[in-house]
């Protein structure tokens, strides 16, 4: 069990080029903490890091309270688990799981116990004497898991090791690291590209870009209130439509003049004084946005005339992809509504409603959020 | 009319085959039945020589080689020589390949390293033979293994090194990386897993320098008098005042070429994959 602080580490490859800037970040001890962002925004820079790895250009890494920028990687008492699973090929399933602890001069006796029932934990005890080559995607996987949870490491180090499985034997295994971490209660700190991934693992979300940290949160807070305009398209699939539009104030009520509507915003929405006749950026995302007929909005706005493009199916739901004026976005409906023939509606006249009391709304120099319900 | 060009092609490609194949077996073919003969069968060479048909072949002339000093001594120097230059530069090489396909070295890029390396490969080796010839005399290493020890590993290296280096490249860094977390040190990591993963190549590159320590003859002939001979030396010697003595020279060749024969049919998977490592990426 570990607490893993990461103080102003900056890695850069070239000098003067950084990867990684000013990443400061404490991971409490337990907690499964999953570094999310695009290909490339460093996150798996982050975790070789903290495995010792990578030498890191500036900054302080501590693994409980102990500076460990100089320790060799046998000495920091992680363990990780590689994308492509990194298991030997010329070792069995067993020598695999028992590979970390012969390192570490276990006695044979210790090594045997702990492997075995590491294996039954995993559900690979029967494939003990195989070779790797041997055995399915799912099985490696585990593996390299069970490789990771025999030597009973402070933490868990792990490099986006769902992303070499078919999708539906991802769906399971991702399932069942949430078990294995609620059961073991080790300190994780998983890399991923999938944002499904983050929200259903993570206590926390560190969400990067270009080397930067975007946002730390719960999957909650991070969903529904992004820090960012790229934190708020990052997340949600298809992402959030997002608006140029003029804040006005007339008669004490605050409106966003998107030029071909305008929205009415509800008293509750703050911060907005200081941004009147300025340009500002608004989203929603698609669930707020729906077909004026389908609309269940508490508090929606008026009726917005687009035109209906296209309409892609999604098992429960529907994407419906409009567009008004030059503005394309995206809405989402319940099949569970009905389900619209897309032979009858593409290219006809519809009306939509915003879901008001689900409007971001950001600032446009800064990209930063100025208001999230 | 297609088909008769066909045909055509067809019988000047088996003749083509056919050349090549004598070509390529007639050497051989002349050495074994050379060696099989009696000496004074050896003047009928420009019949056609087939054993039991033509002559009575006789082991006589092995049997005399094999009792022959300076042939044992010979087969010895080749076989102490081979194997310790090998396994040195096998040794030396995995170090640097592997070093060269993981580590990123500054201020001489990986590149321009390894195509040193192969500089030293392609260098014509008369080149180097009279400087060699010089340090030996100096060292007191003139006509001792230990200067064909230390020719021959000069030599084999750049070989170990560029072929070990790609079998480096080819395999996953996590596997070592992995290692390194687990608790092992970059020597751990080496050891445990990167060698082991690399066994046919090592295999492959190990009989490859063999063979070319076993067959090399430039050097041999340069650092040795007496003591040090090798067999391709003793092969070349075979010519005396008397002429060229062609059943000793018949039953040698055959002598040298058995082991690396013996070795690469038991082993020649491992050295086809050793010649095409780094060709694909797999």
């Amino acid at each position: 069990m570990a607490e893993i602080v990461l103080r102003n580490t900056v890695k850069c490859y070239t000098k003067g080029v950084p990867v990684v800037r000013n990443f400061s970040l404490e991971i409490h001890d337990k907690e499964f903490i999953v570094l999310l962002g695009p290909s490339g925004c460093g996150k798996t820079t982050v975790l070789r890091m903290i495995a010792g790895l990578e030498e890191i250009t500036e900054g302080d890494i501590y693994i409980d309270a102990k500076l460990v920028n100089d320790m060799a990687p046998r000495d920091r008492d992680l363990a990780m688990v590689f994308q492509n699973y990194a298991i030997y090929p010329h070792l069995t399933v067993y020598g695999n799981i028992a590979f970390s602890l012969k390192a570490r001069d276990f006695t044979k006796s210790e090594i045997d116990v702990r492997v075995r029932s590491t294996a039954k934990i995993l559900g690979i005890d029967q494939y003990l004497e195989r070779k790797p080559r041997h055995l399915s995607g799912g099985e490696r996987q585990r593996v390299a898991l069970g490789r990771a949870i025999v030597r009973k490491p402070k933490a868990f180090l792990m490099d986006e090791p769902l992303s070499n499985l078919d999708a539906q034997l991802r769906v399971h295994m991702r399932f069942e690291l949430g078990q294995l971490h609620r059961k073991l209660g080790v300190t994780t700190v998983y890399v991923t590209h999938d944002q499904i991934e983050a929200l259903t693992l993570g206590d926390r979300i560190v969400l990067m870009n270009a080397g930067e940290i975007q946002q730390i949160a719960d999957p909650f807070t991070i969903y529904n209130r992004p820090a960012n305009i790229f934190v708020a398209s990052f997340l949600g699939s298809p992402s959030m439509n997002f608006f140029d539009a003029k804040v006005v104030r007339e008669d004490g009520i605050f409106y966003l003049d998107a030029e071909s509507f305008r929205l009415r915003l509800t008293p509750n929405i703050t911060g907005l004084a200081d941004y009147i006749g300025k340009d500002v950026i608004f989203g929603f995302r698609p669930e707020a946005i729906a077909l004026s007929e389908y609309t269940r909005f508490q508090n929606k706005s008026e009726n917005i005339k687009v035109r209906i493009d296209d309409v892609e199916p999604v098992g429960d739901n529907e994407l419906i992809y409009v567009s008004c004026g030059k503005r394309l976005f995206i809405a989402n409906k319940e099949a569970s509504t009905g389900v619209l023939d897309r032979q009858d509606v593409i290219g006809k006249e519809a009306k939509i409603n915003f879901n008001l009391d689900r409007v971001h709304i950001f600032d446009k120099a800064s990209e930063q959020a100025i208001y999230n319900p | 009319m297609i088909r008769r060009r066909s045909n055509l092609f067809q019988t000047f490609f088996i003749i083509v085959i056919v050349v090549m194949f004598v070509w390529a077996t007639f050497p051989f073919y002349w050495g074994i039945v050379t060696s099989l003969k009696d000496r004074e069968d050896i003047n009928l060479w420009f019949k056609i020589s087939l054993p039991w048909l033509t002559f009575k072949p006789t082991a006589e002339n092995w049997i005399e080689e094999l009792k022959l000093p300076e042939m044992r001594n010979a087969l010895f120097n080749s076989l102490t020589a081979a194997f310790f230059s090998t396994a040195i530069a096998v040794f030396l090489g995995s170090l640097a390949g592997y070093a060269l396909a993981r580590f990123r070295f500054e201020k001489i890029k990986n590149k321009d390293i390894t195509i040193w390396f192969f500089s030293q490969r392609v260098l014509p080796p008369v080149v180097i033979a009279i400087p060699f010839f010089i340090m030996m005399k100096n060292l007191h290493l003139f006509d001792t293994r230990t200067a064909l020890v230390l020719s021959y590993t000069t030599f084999n290296l750049p070989f170990a090194v560029i072929i070990m280096r790609s079998l480096f490249l080819e395999i996953p860094p996590e596997m070592e990386e992995a290692a390194l977390v687990d608790g092992y040190t970059r020597f751990g990591a080496f050891f445990k897993v990167a060698l082991p993963l690399s066994a046919p190549a090592l295999i492959s590159t190990s009989l490859i320098c063999l063979a070319a320590a076993w067959n090399e003859f430039l050097f041999a002939l340069f650092l040795t008098s007496k003591n040090a001979v090798t067999i391709p030396v003793l092969i070349s010697g075979g010519e005396h005042s008397r002429g060229v003595e062609f059943w000793l020279v018949g039953t040698r060749a055959m002598m040298a070429m058995l082991p690396p024969t013996l070795m690469a049919l038991l082993v020649q998977r491992f050295i086809v994959r050793g010649l095409t490592f780094g060709a694909v990426k797999g």
